[in-house]
């Protein structure tokens, strides 16, 4: 089945007809749209706009490509193209051209072509009629064309200035936060808070590996205490940072696993034996201090 | 350079894969724990083709698409194919020698895995990782 | 047959210590083990420390055969410990599903032995 916004065959054979004709009459008719042009408030002012050198050479360049692709069905097909509009979309956005300046290009266009072949056709009442019905529709698919793509092409830009302004703050955000806490000679905490993601786990993990290695710890207390939800993934991630941290010789241990949490673990069937918990951090602290043959007592015993 | 052709016939030449996928990937900007990862998976495709095809091929390349830059392995030997793939890619899977192929854990090391075999008609593994 | 590569195995204080320096092929991987296996048994000694301070890269083939000669030196009554592996490969040990676990561990050669020491000290103590 046909697509609506597409040229029939009666269409393109009328186009192709056409297409001699407007060749013959190309400077006229470029001369004519240049007149109408100079007159559109759409346009900017300047080289650019209604003044401008480049928009004639601009203007007579898209008249010899337009002729050229009437006349034959791969022209046609490639004029009426999503990559060649997605182009010049893409160009025109980028000279800061809005979308009224494009409709202002196919109008133009449009309001000269047509009457000229209303005219030159007049006494050929059957092709007169079929070229008008295909230049009708020709018109209606650029329109819808460049339409779809500027709105496209805006989207996307959209997005990729989203993505960076994200990439940015994201990395602000990670050279805010430190990794790891050096409480005691050879004990780290690695406190984590808020959600933990693949890209985070394994920024903590490596930050987790260097710290051991920059302050020579045996003993590292991980912190989830500010982790809201800890699933397989998360738990999976946890315990990769766990054994590789034992492979630079050093224990971990886990602590702040709250009931929600614990619950969670439980039903999913996340194993984590072999791995010490402790309730909070205070507990971890005193349990790392008791490996190290160390307590915690007042000053002045009695 | 940006493609590297390392034929695959003993031992020696696994280092050699591996020494050039981690020259690679440290050409291209990869931190040394991604080059780590690279020279790693490369190492045990590299391993799989002398055990199971007595020799083969790694080609080592940089690609890009479009956005990022990455590094490439192709891996390739004539040897028996691997008959169930699926099998294979299981973890804790291990052929009679108790080496096993090390295929599910080169997958987790890189970004992009895939692999053509067949049993007459050799391996084919490409890996792929990307520069964030 | 290739050029082995021989890793010297010194003797300090009364463990071994062996320090991987070049990126070892896997004949001459074979052949370390053999040769480690050899001086635990000719010189008795309680303690090994397998140094991979210089290795960047580490693939399950090595990573399997460190886990074999920490099981077979501790029948042989010896006490492995692997020191100085890299953060990067250390990670991908991990990621490859080579946590070897059972081995112990420290982060560098100092440490080694003084976990070693403590060690003798406490087997010798009796709290074996």
């Amino acid at each position: 089945m046909a697509h609506f916004l597409s040229l029939t065959e009666k269409d393109k054979a009328a186009l192709h007809q056409c297409a001699p004709l407007l060749r013959t009459h190309l400077e006229e008719l470029y001369q004519q749209r240049m007149a109408l042009l100079s007159q559109a408030e759409e346009l900017p002012p300047g080289p650019q706009g209604r003044e401008g050198a480049l928009l004639a050479s601009f203007i007579h360049q898209a008249m010899e490509a337009f002729v050229e692709a009437l006349a034959t069905d791969d022209g046609l097909e490639n004029y009426l193209g999503r990559s060649r509009i997605q182009e010049e979309v893409r160009t025109q956005i980028k000279a800061g051209m809005g979308f009224n300046v494009l409709m202002v290009g196919i109008a133009s266009n449009q309001q000269v072509v047509v009457p000229f072949i209303v005219e030159q056709l007049a006494d050929q009442p059957a092709l007169r009629r079929d070229a008008l019905q295909a230049l009708l529709r020709f018109y209606a698919i650029e329109s819808a064309l460049f339409g779809q793509c500027y709105i496209a092409e805006k989207e996307r830009v959209i997005l990729e200035t989203q993505e960076r302004i994200i990439a940015v703050q994201k990395q602000a955000i990670q050279e805010l936060s430190s990794p790891v806490i050096q409480i005691w000679e050879g004990v780290l905490v690695l406190p984590l808070v808020g959600a933990i993601d693949s890209e985070r786990a394994r920024r903590m993990t490596e930050g987790l590996l260097t710290g051991i290695k920059d302050h020579q710890a045996e003993h590292v207390i991980i912190d989830i205490t500010g982790v809201p939800v800890v699933d397989t993934s998360i738990a999976n991630h946890l315990l990769q940072a766990i054994r590789a941290a034992r492979l630079l010789g050093a224990h971990c241990l886990l602590v702040g696993i709250n009931a929600e949490v614990a619950q969670t673990m439980v039903h999913l069937g996340i194993d984590l034996s072999g791995v010490i918990t402790r309730a909070n951090l205070q507990a971890g602290i005193e349990y790392v201090l008791a490996r190290m043959g160390l307590g915690v007592e007042p000053l002045n015993k009695r | 350079m940006n493609e590297r052709r390392i034929p695959i016939r003993s031992d020696l030449d696994i280092v050699n894969a591996r020494v050039g996928a981690r020259d690679l990937a440290k050409a291209l900007g990869f931190g040394i724990i991604d080059q780590a990862r690279v020279a790693t998976a490369i190492s045990e495709l590299a391993r799989n083709i002398v055990l199971y095809a007595g020799s083969g091929e790694v080609l080592l390349r940089r690609v890009h698409d479009g956005r990022r830059v990455g590094v490439e392995a192709i891996c390739v030997d004539q040897g028996p194919g691997i008959p169930n793939i699926e099998l294979a890619m299981q973890n804790g899977y291990s052929t009679s020698n108790g080496l096993g192929m090390g295929l599910p854990g080169t997958k987790r090391l890189m970004d992009e895995f895939e692999i053509e075999s067949a049993p007459g008609q050799g391996t084919r593994v490409t890996i792929r990782k990307w520069l964030r | 047959m290739s050029d082995l590569i021989r890793v010297p195995i010194l003797q300090i204080e009364q463990f071994l210590v062996a320090s991987i320096q070049v990126p070892l092929h896997d004949s001459s991987a074979v052949q370390f083990r053999d040769d480690l296996l050899t001086e635990i048994h000719r010189t008795r000694a309680r303690g090994l420390i397998l140094d991979m301070t210089a290795m960047d890269v580490v693939d399950s083939f090595l990573g399997k055969l460190i886990g074999d000669v920490a099981e077979m030196a501790g029948l042989m009554g010896a006490t492995v410990v692997i020191t100085g592996l890299q953060p990067a490969v250390a990670i991908t040990l991990v990621e490859l599903g080579l946590s070897l676990e059972g081995v112990v561990t420290a982060l560098n050669l100092e440490k080694g032995m003084a976990y070693l020491r403590r060690r003798l000290a406490q087997e010798e103590a009796g709290y074996e």
